[in-house]
């Protein structure tokens, strides 16, 4: 919650950042905290009779009938009163209880969606960017300006990915969205996220395929399970290939917003090899330049990817230590 | 780097006139076992070169100080690694500790065996440059694995005159491509070619990304030193 409420010292916060990167589960947590954060925020205390069971309000509804016939036509109106004070204090305990016992199940709820902030895809106008040369810049942005200047610009539409800038080097920049992310990360319906990058050649040719194939089913309505289906067919059927080797790409761009718990993270270059562990690279251990990227990892594209933070974003200004 | 691209370009015209025109008697060259085993491992972070297999130069070739069990091999190399344009070729002062992951191991780290070998058999540039040409004909050298990378992350090496022990990074290897499809080189660009190797005669191109911190966990001056 530290981390979160940006309470850390600078080094602390930068080791936590790191660590979010590579534990599906911290960013979770992070993503859920940050949740119940904003809900209590944006807290209002409802009517008691949104909470009350519709065959309760019916009940008191009559009752209360009953009762203003009674006033009117018993002389005995202090009895009644006194009498009627013990029913609504009866009535008020059901609502109570009612009550209570609505917000427990409407709490519970919330504990089930703990895990799924985002747990269905938003309406896709929150997925697309109506200014199209805001995105055409936010994909440059991954790369220097001296590679993402001749790069081929790739922006998101209706059907798919839109060619916007034919390039001449090679390289493809693009912004990708958060189905992107792995299938069981808790924001991979996050209409939030954006993160531009640059693939170079060899990139562009082989791992590119995965991010036009996973958009366009998302775009076509499939379920993640149908989508991990496809994905493993189109490897199959040689749709799909493994990376070429010396495949990678430019992340290197501080307008992106990787997800909830990252934000823009820390500018950094990728490297995609067809399945390979990770100690081959010396990933993840201690003082290790190298982390192992989970976008893929235990997923149906049969990829691993490693990252490597570098000093400065595109611009050209000094990145954060890592 | 560009100081050293700038020297070996340099040292194109200016052959004659290095201060190393030729190799210096091997002891050298040599250094203490215990020396070398430690100046090796510096190259990666102990959490992998203390598991590596450590090789150390004897007088007739490398040879394996200390068995590993990570696939990681850590080597200090020597002058003769470098381009073969090199002013600095046989600067006996050079120590370029460097950690190679397994698949360099098995695919680069030959060269590396087989360049010291022609080496301390007492060859000239040219005569090397043949040998290792006929190595890769004859596929006494293998081809190049995917994923291929080495660290060099030590701040006790002196790659050469000019760089001394330069700035911590890792490297990779490909087969021969153009710089331009990794982006290297690029004004802003994190990734840099290594003049040595690429087609001149090894089917390899290597880059090279700076990182932030030696081996030992301690910053460095990255910025100021990588371009």
């Amino acid at each position: 919650m530290a981390y979160l409420d940006g309470e850390l010292p600078t080094d602390q916060a930068t080791e936590a950042l790191s660590h979010l990167e590579l534990c599906p589960e911290c960013q979770t947590l992070v993503a859920d905290f940050r949740g119940v954060s904003q809900e209590l925020m944006a807290w209002e205390v409802e009517s008691p009779e949104v909470g009350i069971p519709l065959e309760i309000n019916t009940a008191l509804g009559e009752r209360l009938q009953k009762r203003e016939a009674a006033k009117i036509s018993s002389p005995r109106l202090e009895n009644r009163v006194m009498t009627s004070r013990w029913v609504w204090a009866g009535a008020l305990a059901i609502v109570c209880v009612a009550v209570g016992l609505t917000l427990t199940l409407t709490s519970r709820n919330r504990n089930e969606d703990r895990s799924t902030a985002y747990p269905s895809m938003a309406s896709i106008e929150q997925y697309l960017m109506p200014d199209r040369n805001a995105e055409i810049a936010m994909a440059r942005s991954a790369a220097p300006e001296a590679i993402s200047a001749d790069a081929k610009i790739l922006v998101l539409g209706w059907r798919g990915y839109e060619t916007a800038i034919e390039g001449k080097n090679g390289f493809v920049c693009m912004v990708e969205r958060s189905w992107m992310s792995p299938f069981n990360s808790a924001e991979f319906w996050n209409p939030r996220v954006r993160v531009p990058l640059c693939f170079n050649p060899g990139a562009a040719r082989s791992v590119l395929p995965l991010t036009i194939k996973r958009t366009e089913m998302v775009l076509a309505g499939l379920s993640k399970a149908q989508m991990i289906d496809s994905i493993k067919a189109g490897f199959d059927n040689r749709e799909l290939q493994i990376p070429e080797p010396g495949a990678m790409c430019y992340m290197m761009s501080r307008a992106g917003y990787l997800n909830d718990a990252l934000g823009h993270y820390v500018p950094h270059l990728m490297f995609y090899f067809p399945l390979i562990d990770k100690s081959s690279w010396g990933a993840d251990l201690p003082d290790s330049p190298v982390t192992l990227n989970p976008q893929f990892r235990d997923g149906p594209e049969p990829i691993t990817e490693f990252v490597i933070p570098v000093g400065k974003w595109s611009d050209g200004t000094a990145a954060p230590a890592m | 780097m560009l100081a050293v691209l700038c020297a070996a370009r340099l040292g194109r015209a200016a052959d004659a006139k290095t201060p190393y025109p030729s190799m210096a008697p091997l002891d050298q060259y040599l250094m203490p076992d215990r020396n070398e085993i430690a100046l090796a491992r510096s190259a990666a972070p102990p959490s992998i070169s203390s598991d590596a297999t450590v090789m150390v130069l004897g007088r007739h070739g490398y040879e394996t100080a200390v068995e590993g069990k990570n696939g990681f091999v850590c080597i200090v190399e020597r002058a003769w690694m470098g381009a073969f344009d090199s002013p600095e070729f046989w600067n006996a002062k050079n120590r370029g500790p460097s950690c190679f992951n397994p698949q360099a191991a098995r695919s680069v780290l030959p060269i590396t065996l087989k360049r010291t070998d022609l080496a301390l058999a007492g060859l000239s540039k040219d005569q090397i440059m043949d040998g290792i040409k006929k190595a890769f004909q004859n596929k006494e050298l293998p081809a190049l694995e995917p994923g291929a990378m080495t660290y060099m992350m030590s701040k006790q090496g002196r790659l050469n005159d000019r760089a001394g022990h330069w700035v911590p990074h890792l490297m990779f290897y490909v087969p021969v491509t153009d710089n331009m499809t990794w982006g290297a080189d690029m004004a802003g660009s994190p990734v840099l070619t290594n003049p040595h190797f690429n087609g001149a005669p090894e089917p390899v191109t290597e880059f090279m990304v700076p990182v932030s911190e030696w081996s030992d966990g301690t910053p460095a001056d990255t910025d100021s030193r990588a371009h």
